[in-house]
């Protein structure tokens, strides 16, 4: 076969087939490549928490001179 | 009293001057003085917990929330919001369901809890709906939040 045991691919780039590799019993056995390759993965999109602007106070007018509406509707 | 009303008026004043100013330590305490004279203030208890969400206390903004049913009667997107942000998305989508019909900062808050919750095709219909019907200064950010929406969905189908 054309991957003999000198091949130095690693088992766990192999596992679909069977061959006697003595590396695996000695003392450094080629199991995995450490450390991985580096491979591209989608970034994490920019997303913006816009629900913040919606968390404003009520508004107050109401509030500010209603001492004086109430003034008003007493005195009518 | 008419004194009374007067005093009032003038701490909602403080209050309101603080909301404007975007100075939210104080705003909290001025809430937190008008409501130890009167309880019930609906408006004071809203800005307390709007100061609360600014300042980042999102889980005592919950907490003040749930242990005062009635004056949050109104603050359904509060509620939902500190939820999101306490990362339980599920309640707080379970928040914003509760309502009959959304308003457009819930719209907003949907379609960011439903992009947490990664159920991208619903989120995508909720931002094209808010897109669409709305108008404001946030348009292009909006649109961003839109096309991550999107990458995910084509991650999703790849």
């Amino acid at each position: 076969s054309p991957k003999g045991p000198k091949s130095r691919k690693p088992l766990a780039e192999r596992l679909g087939e069977y061959r006697e590799d003595p590396s695996l019993t000695s003392k450094s056995p080629n199991v995995y490549r450490l450390p991985p390759d580096m491979k591209p993965i989608p970034c994490k999109p920019l997303f913006f928490d816009l629900a913040l602007n919606w968390a404003e106070f009520p508004s107050l007018e109401d509030k500010l001179d209603g001492a004086a509406k109430k003034g008003q509707s007493n005195a009518g | 009293s008419s004194a009374k009303e007067a005093n009032l008026s003038a701490l909602y004043a403080e209050l309101n001057k603080f909301g404007q100013n975007g100075e939210y330590e104080r705003a909290l305490k001025a809430a937190n003085k008008i409501l130890s004279s009167q309880a019930d203030e609906e408006k004071a208890f809203h800005c307390k917990i709007v100061s609360l969400i600014q300042l980042s206390k999102f889980n005592d903004a919950l907490g003040f929330i749930s242990k005062n049913p009635k004056l949050s009667s109104d603050l359904t997107f509060e509620k939902a919001y500190c939820q999101y942000r306490l990362n339980q998305p599920q309640e707080a989508l379970k928040t914003v369901n509760s309502e009959q019909q959304l308003s457009v900062k819930l719209k907003e808050l949907k379609a960011q809890i439903l992009y947490r919750l990664e159920q991208y095709e619903e989120c995508f219909d909720v931002y094209r709906d808010i897109i669409k019907n709305t108008e404001d200064d946030y348009e292009d950010e909006r649109e961003t939040n839109l096309s991550a929406v999107l990458a995910n969905l084509c991650i999703e189908g790849s």
